[in-house]
C-alpha cells in the first residue's frame, strides 16, 4: 500500500533538503521547489479526505514499524476523524501562505528550509499516534518556529520568538513527564496512544487529575486558554505575515486536538471532572479575548485577540461532552484555521502596501481598493459569525451544545458574539470607510496572485456555510465513537 | 602469577598511549611541527583504541584486584578514547598553543588519557587515589599550559589548590575505611561493609571521599574552580577536564557508591538526588547570566553534570543505564561545543557573547553544527540530549520519584533560554563592525564538529546501537 501518511509528512522535509542543496543565488528556484512540495502535500491531502472510510471508527492508512524496540517506540501513523479535516488545513494553508511567502526579502534559503521543517512538524504531530513519535513532531515545530519569527519577524522579534520558545517549551515538558507515567503505568510499557486509553482510564482518580493536568499545561498553552495566551499576541504581531498564517491557522489547533485524541479518551473521568472548569475557562476566552480585540488599535493584535475569543468557543464545545459540542468545536477549528488565515493574509497586503498596522491611520480604503474592501468585509463577516458562512455554523453548534450542559454560562458566552461584531464592523469602518487616508496613491488594489490565494479560503467559507455536511461528515463517527468512550 | 602477565594484556592500550606519549615527547625536541606532533598522537590514540577490544579478554581481576576488567571498565575505557581522540582533533587548529613545546602539550595530555584509563578500571580505594592524583597533577600543569596568558595561570594555581584540598579530604577518607575495615579492596568492602555502617565514622568516610569525586565532576557546592579554570585553561583542555575528567569522577562515583556500598548506604539517594538538584539548579540559574561563553559552557557542564549525577541517586538499572547513555551522549555533545568555541574564538579572538553577532553569516558550517550541539545540550527533539534527558526522567518515574522528573524537566526550560541564547546571536543578529573575512578552512575542527553534529542527530532518532551495547554491558555486569 501506498505510505500516503509518510508521504504527507516528509515530503515537506525532502523539499527542505533539496532546498538545501541550490545555490544561494536561485531565490526563485527555491520558492518554486517549496511551492511544488507542498502543492504535492495538498493533493496527497485531497487525495486522503477522498479515500477516507467516513463511517469507521478506526484508524485508516495506518502504518505501524517497530522503531526503537528496546523501548518499545513504534513508528505508528493514522488518520480518523478528528484529524483528517485537520491535515487538510494544514495542507491547504501550508501551501497558501507558501505562496503568500513573497514578502520574505532575505536569507529566502534558510526561510524555505525552515519552513519546510515546521511543515513536517506539523503534519507529523496529527498523524503521529505513538506518544514518543507525537512528542517529537510536537517540539520539531518550535525550532524552525523560533527562527521564523526572530529572523523574519518585526521589531520585537527575538522577545516574541524566545517568548514563544520557552512558554510552549514549559508546557510540553510536563507533558513528556505526564506521556512516560502513562508509559510506565501500561504492562508491557507502551507508547500507543489508542491502546493507553485502555490502560490510563482504570488509574487512580487523583493520578489521572494529576496527569490530565500535566497534558492541559501543554495543550493549554497551545490552545492559548487564558491566562495562559501572553505568548500569542507577541508571537502573531511579530511574526511574518505566513507564519502569522500558520501560526493561528494550523499551531492553535494542535492545543485542542490535544484535548481530543489524548486528554479526553485517556481520562474520561479527569475530563468530566473538569468539564465544567473547562467550560468556564471557555467563557473568559471568548469574551476577554474580544474585549481585548476591541481595544486594539493595531490590526494584527485584534486578529490575534480574535483568535483567543474564537478558540473560547471550541473550548466551550469541548466541555459540553455531547455530540452536538464536539462537533461544533472540531468544525470551528476547522473553520477559524480558514478565516483567521485569510485574516492574516489580508492583513499581511494590507501592510505590504502602507508599512504600518495602525487601525487609526487608514480610512476610506474602499475607495483606491475596491476589490480588498470586498475580501475584507467578507472575511470579517464570516469571522464574526454571519449566517451563511463558515464561523456561523461552529459557533452555532458550539454554544447549541454547550447550552445542552451549562446554560446560564452559555448564554454568557453568546454576548461575546456580539462583541466579535462589535469589534470588526468597528475595524471595518476605520480601514474601509471615512475621511480617504493621507496618500490614497499607495493603495493600488490587490493583484492577481494575491486574489488567487485569497479565493479558496473565501470559496470554503462559503461552501462550509450553507453545507457544513462537508466536514461534518468526516468527524461525525468519530465524535460518536469518542462519546461512546467516554460515558 | 599467570594472573600478572594476563593483566598485561589487559594493560595493552595503555601501554599503546605510554609508548606513543614517550615518542611525542622526544620529538618535541627535535621538532616543532604541531600537525606532525598531533598527527602522531592521533594515531596513537587510533591504535590504542583498536587494540582495546582484544584487552576485555584478559580475567577480571588484575594486578592483586588493582584493576578490574569489568563492563563498566570497557565502557569507560571506550568513551575516554573517543574523548581524548576529539581532544587531539581539536588541539590541533587550536592556534594559541605555545609552539615551542608541542611534544610536551601532547605528552601531556596522552598521560592524562592514561591516568583516566587507569583510573576507568581501578577497582582498590588506594588505586582510585593514586589515579586521582595522577590525573589531578597533569590537570593542573595544563590548565596553567599558557604560561604568558595571565588567566592561564590563574587557572593552573585555582585548580591546585582546590584540587590539592579535595583530594586530601578524599585521602583522608580513604584512611578511615582502611582504620575500620582494614582493606582497601572494594569487593572485599562489598562484603563487609554492613557491619560498619553504623559507625559515624564511616559516614564521615564516605562523605569526605564524595568531596574528591564531587570535585571532579564539579558538583555543586565543589563546582568553585570550574569556570575560572575552563576560562583560562586552554579550551582543549577545558574540554578534556569537563569529559574526560567528569567521566572517571562518575566512574569512581559508580563504583565506590552504588555498587560497593550501594544497598548498605542508607542516605546515599536522598544525598545524591539533593545535590544533583542543588547542582543542575545552581548551574541552570547561573549560566543565564554569563556573557562570556567558556564561563557559560563551564556552568552548562555543572548543570549537565547534576542531571547525570541523578541517574547514580536513582541508581536502579533504569537509572544506571540513563546515566551511562547520558554520559555518552554528553562527551559528544560536549566535546563539539567546545570545538566550536575554538573555532569561533579562531575568526574573532573573542569569548564575549556579544561579539558573536551574525557568526552564521561568517562560516555556516560551524553556526550550524554548533547549534545543532546546543540544542542537544538543551534536550530538545529529536537529538541525543532529549534522549538522554528522556531515560532520566523515564529512571525518575520509573522509580516513583516523579518530583525530581518535574525539577529536571524544568531545570531543561531554564537552559533552553541560555542555550538559545548563543543560537540567536549567532543567527538571529547581524554581524557587528567590519566583517571578518572567514577564518581558514579548519579542517580537523570542521570535522570534529560534523561528526559530533551528525552523531547527537543519528543517535537521537537511532539509538539503538549505544543502547544495545549499554543493555548488554549491564547484563554481564
Amino acid at each position: 500500500m501506498f505510505p500516503i501518511l509518510s508521504w504527507l509528512v516528509f515530503l515537506p522535509l525532502g523539499g527542505a533538503l533539496v532546498v538545501f542543496l541550490l545555490p544561494k543565488k536561485e531565490v526563485g528556484l527555491m520558492r518554486g521547489v517549496a511551492l511544488v512540495s507542498s502543492l504535492a502535500v495538498l493533493i496527497l491531502s485531497l487525495r486522503l479526505c477522498l479515500g477516507f472510510a467516513q463511517g469507521k471508527t478506526e484508524m485508516q492508512f495506518v502504518e505501524v514499524s517497530p522503531w526503537i524496540p528496546q523501548m518499545n517506540v513504534m513508528y505508528f501513523l493514522g488518520v480518523d476523524g478528528l484529524s483528517v479535516s485537520l491535515v487538510f488545513l494544514t495542507a491547504l494553508l501550508g501551501f497558501l501562505a507558501c505562496a503568500a511567502s513573497g514578502c520574505i526579502l532575505h536569507r529566502q534559503k534558510e526561510y524555505f528550509i525552515l519552513y519546510q521543517l515546521l511543515m513536517t512538524g506539523m503534519m507529523g504531530t496529527f498523524v503521529a499516534l505513538d506518544f514518543f513519535l507525537f512528542y517529537i513532531f510536537w517540539e520539531l515545530v518550535l525550532i524552525p518556529m523560533y527562527f521564523l519569527i526572530g529572523i523574519w519577524g518585526g521589531p520585537r522579534r527575538e522577545y516574541a520568538a524566545m517568548k514563544f520558545f520557552l512558554y510552549t517549551l514549559a508546557g510540553s515538558v510536563l507533558m513528556l513527564v505526564a506521556i512516560i507515567t502513562v508509559y510506565f503505568s501500561a504492562t508491557p510499557h507502551s507508547f500507543n496512544m489508542l491502546e493507553l486509553r485502555n490502560v490510563t482510564s482504570t488509574l487512580d482518580f487523583p493520578l489521572q487529575i494529576f496527569l490530565f493536568l500535566a497534558f492541559f499545561a501543554a495543550f493549554a498553552i497551545k490552545v492559548p486558554i487564558f491566562p495562559f495566551h501572553t505568548w500569542l499576541p507577541d508571537a502573531h504581531v511579530e511574526a511574518p505575515t505566513p507564519i502569522s498564517v500558520i501560526l493561528a491557522g494550523v499551531l492553535l489547533k494542535l492545543g485542542a486536538y490535544g484535548f481530543f485524541r489524548i486528554g479526553f479518551p485517556l481520562f474520561p473521568a479527569a475530563a468530566h471532572y473538569f468539564s465544567f472548569a473547562l467550560a468556564i475557562l471557555g467563557l473568559l476566552n471568548v469574551l476577554y479575548g474580544a474585549c481585548v480585540a476591541m481595544a486594539q488599535t493595531d490590526f494584527k493584535k485584534m486578529i490575534a485577540y480574535s483568535s483567543v475569543s474564537h478558540m473560547g468557543f471550541v473550548l466551550l464545545g469541548l466541555a459540553a461532552m455531547n455530540a452536538t459540542g464536539f462537533n461544533g468545536a472540531l468544525l470551528e477549528m476547522f473553520n477559524h484555521g480558514i478565516i483567521t488565515g485569510a485574516m492574516f493574509l489580508l492583513v499581511g497586503m494590507l501592510y505590504d502596501r502602507a508599512h504600518t498596522r495602525d487601525l487609526n491611520q487608514f480610512g476610506g480604503l474602499s475607495g483606491p481598493m475596491p476589490v480588498y474592501a470586498f475580501y475584507l468585509t467578507f472575511c470579517s463577516l464570516a469571522s464574526l459569525g454571519l449566517p451563511g458562512l463558515n464561523g456561523f455554523v461552529g459557533e452555532f453548534l458550539s454554544l447549541a451544545g454547550s447550552f445542552a450542559s451549562y446554560r446560564i454560562l452559555t448564554a454568557i458566552s453568546a454576548l461575546g458574539l456580539i462583541i466579535t461584531a462589535g469589534y470588526f464592523l468597528y475595524m471595518l469602518q476605520r480601514v474601509l470607510f471615512g475621511p480617504i487616508a493621507t496618500n490614497p496613491r499607495q493603495y493600488s488594489d490587490l493583484q492577481a496572485t494575491e486574489i488567487l490565494t485569497l479565493t479558496p479560503l473565501t470559496i470554503i467559507m462559503i461552501v462550509v456555510g450553507f453545507f457544513p455536511i462537508v466536514i461534518l461528515q468526516f468527524q461525525e463517527t468519530a465524535v460518536q465513537g469518542l462519546l461512546k468512550w467516554l460515558f | 602469577m599467570t594472573n600478572q602477565i594476563q593483566g598485561l594484556s589487559f594493560l595493552f592500550p595503555e601501554a599503546i598511549l605510554v609508548f606513543f606519549a614517550i615518542g611525542c615527547c622526544l620529538w618535541g625536541v627535535f621538532t616543532n611541527r604541531s600537525a606532525l606532533i598531533g598527527t602522531y598522537a592521533l594515531l596513537g590514540v587510533a591504535m590504542s583504541a583498536l587494540s582495546l577490544p582484544a584487552s576485555f579478554g584478559a580475567g577480571k581481576n588484575l594486578f592483586f584486584g588493582m584493576l578490574t576488567n569489568d563492563p563498566f571498565s570497557a565502557f569507560f575505557r571506550q568513551v575516554i578514547l573517543i574523548v581524548a581522540g576529539l581532544a587531539i582533533m581539536i588541539s590541533l587548529d587550536y592556534k594559541d598553543l605555545d609552539r615551542a613545546d608541542l611534544g610536551e602539550y601532547y605528552f601531556f595530555l596522552l598521560t592524562i588519557a592514561v591516568s583516566l584509563m587507569l583510573a576507568a578500571s581501578a577497582n582498590n580505594l588506594l588505586m582510585i587515589y593514586i589515579s586521582l592524583e595522577s590525573i589531578s597533577l597533569v590537570s593542573y600543569i595544563m590548565a596553567g599550559y599558557s604560561k604568558r596568558d595571565i588567566f592561564s595561570s590563574e587557572a593552573g594555581m585555582k585548580y591546585f589548590l582546590f584540587g590539592a584540598v579535595s583530594t586530601g579530604m578524599t585521602l583522608y577518607g580513604i584512611s578511615l575505611i582502611y582504620g575500620l575495615l582494614g582493606t582497601l579492596s572494594l569487593p572485599a568492602i562489598v562484603g563487609q561493609c554492613s557491619t560498619i555502617m553504623s559507625e559515624p565514622a564511616a559516614g564521615l568516610a564516605l562523605l569526605l571521599i564524595l568531596v574528591g569525586f564531587g570535585f571532579k565532576c564539579s558538583l555543586v557546592p565543589f563546582h568553585m574552580w570550574t569556570p575560572d579554570v575552563y576560562q583560562g585553561a586552554p579550551t582543549p583542555m577545558a574540554a578534556l577536564f569537563s569529559v574526560g575528567s567528569k567521566t572517571v569522577g562518575f566512574a569512581f562515583l559508580l563504583r565506590v557508591f552504588v555498587l560497593t556500598f550501594g544497598k548498605n548506604f542508607e542516605s546515599w539517594p536522598l544525598l545524591a538526588s539533593m545535590l544533583a538538584i542543588v547542582t543542575m539548579t545552581l548551574g541552570n540559574l547561573t549560566a543565564l547570566e554569563q556573557t562570556n561563553l567558556k564561563r557559560l559552557l563551564a556552568y552548562s557542564t555543572i548543570a549537565q553534570a547534576g542531571y547525570i549525577f541523578l541517574g547514580l541517586a536513582i541508581a536502579t538499572p533504569m537509572g544506571i543505564k540513563a546515566f551511562l547513555f547520558y554520559l555518552f551522549v554528553y562527551a559528544l555533545m560536549n566535546m563539539g561545543a567546545f570545538g566550536a568555541v575554538i573555532i569561533i574564538n579562531n575568526s574573532l579572538k573573542s569569548e564575549q557573547l556579544e561579539d558573536y553577532s551574525g557568526f552564521y553569516r561568517r562560516d555556516p558550517l560551524t553556526a550550524v553544527t554548533f547549534a545543532i550541539l546546543l540544542l542537544s545540550l538543551a534536550g530538545l527533539p529529536p537529538l541525543a540530549g532529549f534522549l538522554a534527558k528522556f531515560f532520566i526522567i523515564a529512571a525518575a518515574v520509573e522509580a516513583k520519584l516523579t518530583v525530581l522528573a518535574g525539577i529536571v524537566v524544568i531545570n531543561s526550560v531554564v537552559a533552553v533560554y541560555y542555550y538559545v541564547r548563543i543560537i540567536k546571536f549567532m543567527f538571529l543578529h547581524e554581524p557587528s563592525g567590519q566583517a571578518a573575512p572567514p577564518g581558514p578552512c579548519r579542517l580537523h575542527l570542521h570535522l570534529v564538529l560534523v561528526i559530533t553534529a551528525a552523531a547527537n542527530l543519528i543517535l537521537g532518532l537511532w539509538p539503538h546501537a549505544i543502547l544495545g551495547w549499554i543493555t548488554n554491558l549491564l547484563r554481564m555486569g
